[in-house]
């Protein structure tokens, strides 16, 4: 099984090398690297693993939001008063990140979608109708919602978010083997305690994720809860009778992505 | 069937009724061509007994050689007499094979539920559908899609209850049977349907009290799809299909640079073939296209709202975690299942991202998904009366907040932003040619970026017999020949690209849109602009103007 793990981890880290340069590609993989030993360690050494992600505002600065996310869902789940400290500590971060972080969030309203709300209200008779869908707070919600569901889009992460991509501004990397999109959904079925862990980074780096005008290649730091979520997935796999036409057609169809991603 | 259950199904009738009735006909303004070629078929066949090329009763209809389904079009001419030839009797067969839609919806859900959730399941789907965006959009407008659903959802329903009631199964043939011809996608749908309800129910089938029923049954269905299997194998039936296909296009990414083995298997057709189409039926179920992005075609879709509302994404997740874990869900945990399953599956072989037309009867299975959500939730909150009450409330608040989505984007946004994707104009150009133009005069109406046609011909009600006479098409070739004429004379119309050089020269009339008939070649030629015709966002749609050959500056 560690061959399948190993295959799948291959696409996101060499597509994003391939398509960025080295200084980037470093920024985006130190920051995805501490989140997965940060996630390695969240249930035997916790004070550790939240201490690993504090270098990660200084890093890039946009993810300040994503500690803050995760250090509230942690408090709130585990209650431990340790996530209460990270918590204050993650929130002071973010107010001396804000002013580089202030431009970068989807709560800068631009000209144009100002505009296009004047333009709207015209169209009704009624202005409390108008008023009801169109209004600046609703372009800060439409905006968000934009970027949360293309990052819970599995068209995202196995398909290049083919047949829709050019709809956000992204670099439709191969983030993972197609077929492991199978042990992906089998894994978020089957939630056990071993990846309740992944799927709270995964949430929090998620919403995290949305709050910003653009994601694109911040969204590595869903790598390794993805990736631990999909191991899940084909050990479950594994035990059915279904094991071997898996098996095979995984493995054809991962190398010849990972053939595509090396020479296309 | 209970009172109160009775009171639901009126209420959500109700509800359909109101959300696809209110300006019926008017809304969209426009008339799309195929919606324009439909009626003026249907006309044809009233007046004449024969379609716009003279065939006697099609068993699909030629039209702009993309062979429409029949079904839809025999709806409509019963109606021409009692309704005239209008936008509203051409999208009335749509609105009520959607209202009817709902009652057996009830029916087929209440049928095949476990008892516990049946009546819960059942009302609030219908709830759903009667709000559903997807559904009322094609229950507004003349889409053949929307039938075939009603007719298939009826076929399944009567299957089931000829499990206890054997004689169901012919009506249950009948229904099938005319729902296959009805709509392209259920050439897939039902055959794959009818293998999974006699491979699941062949015992019963087959059994004493039913084997007779169901071989005659079986007959009937032959028959009605004789005519059906008869063009099957034509040009014309496979139109669409081939088409439309991925199989017959280049995949997407392929690359023809290919200079050695690595290359060869990096670019191999088939593997990436399969990876569209896996990307193509995966995007069925993605999240971000059912309640964010929506249809990509603008006629498909409502502008600001997806095929279903934003508030029943955390439902949609629920319900289909439920529907998977539940192991108490019996016949409709299967049926669900299945057409989850091959919904997407006639859309997934074509290109297009996303075609809600195409895989319409998955609204069914995702709005039983929804359901099963909102239920869920709905018995965690029944604590106690104030919960009970808070939660009622809640869902109204939601429901009323759908409806004035419906108008806001239904209504006013697409009337505003869809105009030129709806056609509209086409009725004012007729209006005017009836009513402000020389009949003894030549009109020219441009078809570069249109076919017009079907349009002029339905808003004028031409004469169909001349129409044939004029456009005469070899009948022996009808399903065969793929060639398409643009051209068309409808008596002093023609429709034609502009020809600057030599229409100047006679008097005429001229009919384009603004690239077609720019003010700059007003003034030059001295042109006379009879009319306008905007746009609702005043945008210029058509321009109507009479040539003046005493004084026309050649342009060259």
């Amino acid at each position: 099984m560690n061959i399948f793990v190993f295959l799948t981890s291959l696409f996101w880290p060499t597509d994003l090398a391939l398509n960025n340069n080295l200084s980037n590609f470093i920024e985006y993989s130190v920051c995805s690297v501490l989140t997965m030993i940060s996630l390695l360690l969240v249930s035997k050494q916790p004070k550790l693993s939240a201490a690993i992600m504090l270098p990660i505002p200084f890093l890039t600065p946009k993810l300040s939001i994503f500690l803050i996310i995760i250090f509230s869902l942690q408090l709130a789940l585990k209650r431990k008063k340790i996530y209460f400290f990270f918590l204050i500590l993650s929130l002071t971060i973010f107010l001396t990140k804000w002013p580089e972080l202030k431009g970068e969030t989807i709560f800068n309203l631009d000209y144009e979608k100002k505009q296009e709300v004047i333009r709207n209200t015209r169209l009704y008779n009624s202005i409390a109708m108008a008023r009801l869908f169109h209004n600046k707070p609703r372009i800060v919600i439409d905006k968000f919602n934009i970027r949360f569901f293309s990052l819970i889009d599995p068209s995202n992460y196995f398909f290049q978010f083919h047949p829709r991509e050019g709809l956000i501004n992204n670099q439709n990397l191969q983030k993972f083997p197609s077929l492991a999109l199978i042990p992906f959904l089998i894994a978020l079925i089957n939630i056990s305690s071993k990846n309740k862990s992944a799927l709270v980074y995964l949430f929090s780096g998620i919403i995290a994720l949305s709050l910003l005008n653009n994601f694109d290649r911040h969204d590595f730091i869903l790598f390794s809860p993805m990736l631990l979520l999909i191991k899940e997935g084909f050990e479950i796999t594994f035990k059915t009778k279904y094991k071997l036409p898996y098996i095979t057609a995984f493995l054809i169809f991962t190398v010849f992505e990972l053939t595509r991603i090396l020479i296309i | 069937m209970k009172k109160h259950e009775l009171l639901f199904l009126l209420l959500s009738i109700a509800l359909a009724t109101i959300t696809r009735f209110y300006k019926l006909g008017e809304v969209p303004s426009g008339l799309y061509l195929d919606e324009a070629a439909q009626g003026y078929n249907a006309f044809s066949i009233l007046k004449t007994g024969k379609d716009e090329f003279g065939k006697s009763f099609p068993i699909i209809f030629r039209s702009f050689t993309d062979f429409k389904t029949p079904v839809y079009i025999y709806t409509i001419v019963p109606l021409i007499p009692i309704f005239g030839l209008t936008k509203f009797t051409v999208r009335f067969p749509s609105f009520f094979a959607s209202i009817l839609t709902i009652p057996i919806l009830f029916l087929l859900i209440k049928k095949i539920s476990p008892k516990k959730i049946s009546h819960n399941i059942a009302s609030i789907s219908i709830l759903l559908l009667a709000l559903s965006p997807w559904h009322i959009l094609f229950g507004r407008t003349n889409f053949e899609c929307n039938l075939a659903l009603f007719l298939y959802l009826t076929g399944l329903y009567f299957f089931y209850v000829s499990i206890e009631k054997p004689k169901a199964l012919i009506l249950s043939a009948i229904f099938f049977a005319i729902a296959i011809p009805a709509y392209h996608s259920q050439r897939i749908i039902t055959p794959l349907t009818l293998f999974y309800l006699f491979a699941k129910n062949n015992k019963t089938l087959f059994s004493k009290s039913h084997k007779k029923i169901f071989l005659f049954s079986l007959a009937i269905g032959l028959l009605l799809l004789l005519p059906t299997l008869k063009v099957a194998l034509t040009p014309g039936f496979l139109a669409r299909a081939s088409g439309l296909n991925i199989f017959t296009r280049i995949p997407a990414g392929y690359s023809d640079n290919q200079r050695n083995l690595i290359d060869l298997f990096a670019n191999n057709k088939i593997l990436l073939l399969t990876k569209q189409f896996l990307a193509l039926y995966i995007s069925y179920f993605s999240p971000r296209n059912m309640f964010i992005l929506g249809d990509y075609g603008k006629r498909s879709s409502f502008p600001e709202l997806s095929t279903f509302f934003i508030w029943q994404f955390p439902f949609y997740i629920i319900g289909l975690y439920l529907l998977i874990k539940s192991k108490k869900l019996g016949e409709i945990k299967n049926l669900t299942l299945l057409l989850l399953a091959i919904s997407p599956l006639p859309a997934a072989v074509t290109h297009d991202p996303y075609s809600t037309i195409r895989a319409l009867p998955l609204v069914i299975p995702q709005i039983i998904v929804i359901s099963l959500g909102i239920n869920w939730l709905y018995s965690k909150l029944l604590f106690n009366k104030f919960t009970k009450v808070g939660s009622l409330a809640g869902f109204a608040v939601l429901f009323t907040y759908s409806l004035l989505k419906l108008q806001s984007s239904a209504i006013i946004l697409n009337e505003y932003y869809r105009a030129t994707d709806w056609n509209y104009g086409w009725e004012e150009v007729a209006d005017t040619i009836k009513n402000n133009l020389n009949k003894d005069l030549p009109i020219i109406v441009d078809n570069t970026r249109s076919e017009p046609h079907s349009q002029l011909l339905f808003f004028l009600e031409y004469n169909p017999e001349n129409y044939q006479k004029d456009n005469p098409l070899n009948l022996q070739e009808y399903y065969t020949n793929m060639n398409r004429n643009k051209n068309k004379i409808i008596g002093n119309i023609i429709t034609r690209p502009i020809n600057w050089e030599e229409d100047l020269k006679k008097e005429m009339y001229l009919i384009g849109d603004e690239l077609a008939i720019s003010t700059q070649q007003i003034q030059n030629h001295n042109l006379t602009l009879i009319r306008e015709i905007k746009y609702p966002d005043q945008s210029t749609a058509f321009r109507i103007i009479k040539t003046n050959p005493k004084s026309t500056i050649s342009a060259f």
